[in-house]
């Protein structure tokens, strides 16, 4: 495969960049001032430059760290470096950064002393980031060698590199036409057929007027030597008339099939790459972007095939067919003929830039409308029980307003344009017209021309200037493709799921033993969610995980699905690390039931065999009447066989939830996560979910993220996390006799819903 | 469960608290009841509309951030709380000004610029411009990077019409 080949060679130029990350060359002042302080150069672990000066000016600080002391020194002041601040590693308890607007602060603790130092901005947080991550370990681990600690910032740099790939500017134009060309090598054969049939159908399309000529020279014109012609040439006129339609309609055909498998083909191993892209990806990604990248690109590219056929292919060989043809006749007047062309060309360019402007202004304006109607659509209960619809109704008028005065200048301007611009062809020909007229009526054999000249020079003149209007919107055809050809293949570039070791461990039987040792994670790199998370759940144990929102649970959750890798640490399942294990039969051994049960589009029998197509019937209704689903799919019309819409329409919060839990019931897996449903289920749906859930939990390690007191009451243990560090993790009965995060929790739900009492006994 | 304010509204004045400064660069507050806090961060209700005031003061040692009250005229304090108060902001609200656009690419769905701003030279490069790109009001403009930097341009107006032309096919004025 081509890209695979590229790909290749992006590797080996970014090689040998890993070391020099956070070793950055020094500038001659500073290397002076730190051999003054008497710093031995190859001692330095770190030497990186900021952004942003000590004046949060754009220029540089530079942050050095040696054996025992960490400097931060200002970028060069009248040739000297400024000494800002200074400080003994032994003294430095951690070094940690902090986000503001567009960059990060760090700040060193010095003996529970905290210093800001340094500032720099996001876009090079990523060094700094791992320069932090170095410090921390040297001061915790001050007999840390200086191999290992090379191996680690080999490693860790490779996945800074990999998630630079932001930075890079977009392919440039070359390589997204050569892949466009590399994409549609499979249909070369097909392509050149076209292209040759495309010259055939030009060669024709030049044939009339010269027949024409003869018609009005030899058979009609006073002087004409061979009446008994007309039949002939008017069938001949009819013959090439059917010639040329046979070929279009050739051509045509063998575009619409190229073109749609080109597009097909394309489309395939979009959503085929799409599914192997990590979650990742579709977190960062705004799902409605992907779509219309998937329909609206592809539909781009599927236009620079039919211009193989037509469009633009066709134009260009119909103005050198017909400017050969002019010129071949008569170059004097074929000169004439050229002369309005480029004033048609810059005119139409021009007239391009200018209105593109009002397009845009268009498009946006109906994105607009649309989005606002989407959104006010949606809301319309909000709206009604705020009793906004008269604000509704002026904004809509607004936008509507917009749009309409959008449209009319582009409509406007249009309707000027054209009459103007057939108004420079009528000139054009008038003037063929009359200088081809006056060679007609000249005597100077050097000038005559025949009428039948003239009257061929008009049907040509007549064929020229559309391909040359036309002609001037290549630029922008060109650059639409290019886009989409961009962001096709940036798609293509993407990095897939996480990587797959080569001796996976296949476990056949999951015990369910779960272990988090040391885990740190971030989804940006430089903005840890998890810290030094560790803990272990043996077989079958229950376990709740509370904390405030955004503290990092569900975090948890996608490490152990592995949707995401630990940054450092690891987390092992029967104590084997996770990235051993094979992916897809990890995931066998995990029900996941979502806060937000998704539902596809389909039967409800289809969505609870999701996983397991293969189910009997009696197994779904086994599983349904588990999870307390049985009672009301039966009572559907459709019973079983119900088709659900897209966000389960005619189904209720509760209801959908039961069918999730269905689903996971029949996979029947080793390990279960739930994310407890808080929302938009009422109390007596919630007691059927939470009897469905206790069948579903036994003798499984589960682990339920927990907003409720009474789902809590059915675990084993609680693990408690805040910012990202595990505050608490114990038994129940332990965890309330500590004065933390859990006791609070039940004295909060308990003073309530007065369970306080039963909690402490 | 939370140790913030809870639900009423504190208002700080300079007749309830005091500001200094700690060694470290670091904002420190001592209430008229003598409650001293160490490390304090200020934040900005309005950061776009209104620069100064209703500035929310939170404690830092503790990793909540929980809010110790708000400001809601930073004029009637000292000057010289005024100017520390002021530096912070600076200090966190960094979105330099643009000045003068060297020069301004497009490529694709991205803007590659090249700027003089109050803060120096910058280059940065804008990616779906019209999900980037803000108009505040009066004109202003509020561009965020790739790298998710800010920067701020104060009058469309006055910007170059080339650069216009381009701003103009990605954002609707």
């Amino acid at each position: 495969m081509f890209f695979k080949k590229w790909k290749k060679t992006e590797k080996k130029k970014e090689n040998g960049e890993y070391e020099i990350l956070i070793k950055e060359t020094m500038p001659q002042s500073i290397t002076d001032f730190l051999m003054k302080k008497k710093v031995s150069m190859d001692k330095i672990d770190v030497s990186i430059s900021s952004d942003i000066d000590e004046n949060r000016y754009f220029g540089k600080q530079w942050l050095i760290v040696d054996r025992a002391h960490l400097y931060i020194l200002s970028d060069t002041h009248n040739g000297y470096p400024q000494e800002l601040f200074t400080f003994n590693l032994s003294e430095v308890k951690e070094v940690k950064s902090y986000s503001v607007i567009s960059g990060q602060i760090m700040e060193v603790n010095v003996n529970g002393n905290y210093f800001e130092v340094l500032r720099y901005s996001n876009a090079v947080t990523d060094k700094f980031a791992l320069a932090i991550k170095i410090i921390n370990d040297k001061i915790r681990h001050p007999d840390l060698s200086s191999e290992m600690l090379k191996e680690f910032i080999k490693v860790e740099e490779e996945r800074i590199k990999e998630s630079r790939r932001l930075d890079l500017p977009l392919q440039e134009t070359r390589k997204a036409a050569s892949r466009l060309f590399q994409m549609s090598k499979p249909y070369s054969g097909s392509c050149i057929v076209m292209f040759i049939l495309l010259l055939i159908g030009v060669t024709i399309d030049l044939t009339p007027p010269y027949l024409i000529r003869t018609l009005v020279d030899d058979v009609l014109g006073p002087k004409a030597m061979h009446p008994e012609w007309l039949l002939i040439l008017v069938l001949g006129l009819l013959g090439i008339q059917v010639a040329r339609i046979f070929i279009t309609v050739i051509n045509n055909r063998i575009n619409a099939v190229v073109g749609n498998r080109f597009v097909f083909d394309l489309r395939a191993r979009l959503f085929e790459k799409l599914q192997e892209l990590s979650v990742d990806f579709f977190d960062r990604k705004q799902v409605g972007g992907l779509m219309s990248r998937i329909s609206n690109d592809t539909e781009v590219l599927q236009s620079f095939i039919s211009n193989i056929s037509q469009g633009f292919l066709l134009n260009i060989v119909m103005i050198l067919g017909i400017g050969a043809v002019l010129f071949s006749m008569n170059w004097r007047l074929g000169l004439f003929v050229i002369i309005p062309g480029p004033l048609v060309m810059i005119a139409t360019q021009r007239y391009w830039k200018y209105i593109m402007r009002f397009y845009n202004r268009y498009w946006i304006s109906r994105w607009r409308i649309n989005s606002f109607l989407n959104t006010s659509l949606a809301g319309v209960r909000v709206v009604k029980a705020f009793a906004q619809e008269q604000k509704e109704i002026d904004k809509f008028e607004e936008r509507n307003i917009q749009l309409m005065g959008d449209g009319l200048a582009i409509n406007r301007s249009w309707m000027t344009f054209f009459p103007i611009i057939s108004f420079l062809f009528g000139v054009g020909s008038l003037m063929v017209w009359y200088i081809g007229g006056r060679f007609v009526l000249s005597n100077d054999p050097q000038y005559h021309i025949s009428l039948g000249t003239l009257i061929a020079f008009l049907s040509y003149l007549g064929m020229f200037y559309g391909p040359l209007t036309a002609l001037t919107q290549i630029s922008q055809w060109a650059t639409q493709l290019l886009t989409a050809t961009h962001r096709i293949f940036e798609i293509f570039e993407e990095k897939e799921e996480t990587v797959q070791v080569k001796n996976v461990i296949s476990l056949d039987e999951v015990k369910g033993k779960i272990e988090f040792r040391n885990v740190f994670f971030g989804y940006i790199r430089y903005l840890p969610v998890l810290r030094d998370i560790s803990f272990t759940i043996e077989p079958g144990e229950i376990v709740g995980i509370i904390g405030p929102s955004g503290s990092g649970k569900t975090t948890i959750v996608n490490l152990l699905c592995r949707f995401y890798e630990a940054s450092d640490g690891q987390v092992l399942i029967d104590d084997i690390d996770i990235r051993l294990l094979d992916k897809i039969m990890l995931r066998k051994q995990i029900g996941l039931v979502l806060q937000e049960p998704y539902l596809f589009r389909g039967s409800i029998t289809e969505n609870i065999a999701y996983a397991k197509p293969d189910a009997g019937m009696e197994e779904i209704i086994y599983s349904a009447k588990m999870s307390n689903a049985h009672d009301f799919i039966v009572r559907l019309p459709d019973g079983y066989e119900t088709r659900i819409g897209e966000r389960g329409v005619g189904l209720s919060g509760g209801e959908r939830q039961r069918i999730s839990i269905a689903r996971a019931i029949l996979r029947n897996p080793k390990i279960l996560i739930m994310d407890e449903a808080t929302t938009s289920v009422d109390a007596e749906a919630e007691n059927l979910i939470q009897q469905a859930l206790n069948t579903l939990i036994k003798n499984r390690t589960t682990f339920i993220i927990a907003h409720r007191l009474s789902t809590l009451q059915q675990t084993d243990k609680v693990i408690v996390i805040r910012n990202g560090i595990l505050k608490e993790f114990g038994r129940r009965q332990d965890l309330i006799k500590q004065n933390g995060y859990y006791r609070k929790f039940v004295k909060m739900q308990s003073s309530t819903f007065g369970k306080l009492r039963s909690e402490y006994e | 469960m939370n140790k913030t304010s809870g639900f009423s509204t504190i208002f700080l004045t300079s007749s309830s608290v005091k500001f200094s400064k700690g060694p470290g660069n670091i904002l420190q507050l001592m209430t008229a009841d003598k409650v001293f806090f160490s490390r304090v961060r200020v934040f900005l209700s309005y950061p776009l509309n209104a620069p100064s005031g209703l500035i929310s003061v939170r404690n830092a040692d503790d990793e909540d951030l929980p809010e110790i009250g708000l400001i809601k005229n930073i004029d009637e304090f000292p000057v010289e709380t005024q100017g520390l108060i002021k530096e912070k902001l600076e200090e966190r609200y960094f979105r330099p000004v643009i000045t003068n656009v060297l020069s301004l690419r497009e490529e694709g769905d991205r803007l590659y610029w090249e700027v003089e701003t109050d803060r120096g030279k910058r280059d940065f490069v804008v990616h779906d411009p019209y999900e980037h790109i803000r108009l505040v009001k009066d004109g202003k403009l509020l561009i965020t990077d790739i790298h998710d930097c800010r920067y701020e341009i104060k009058k469309y107006e006055v910007l170059s019409k080339k650069v216009k032309d381009i701003l103009s096919r990605h954002i609707y004025f």
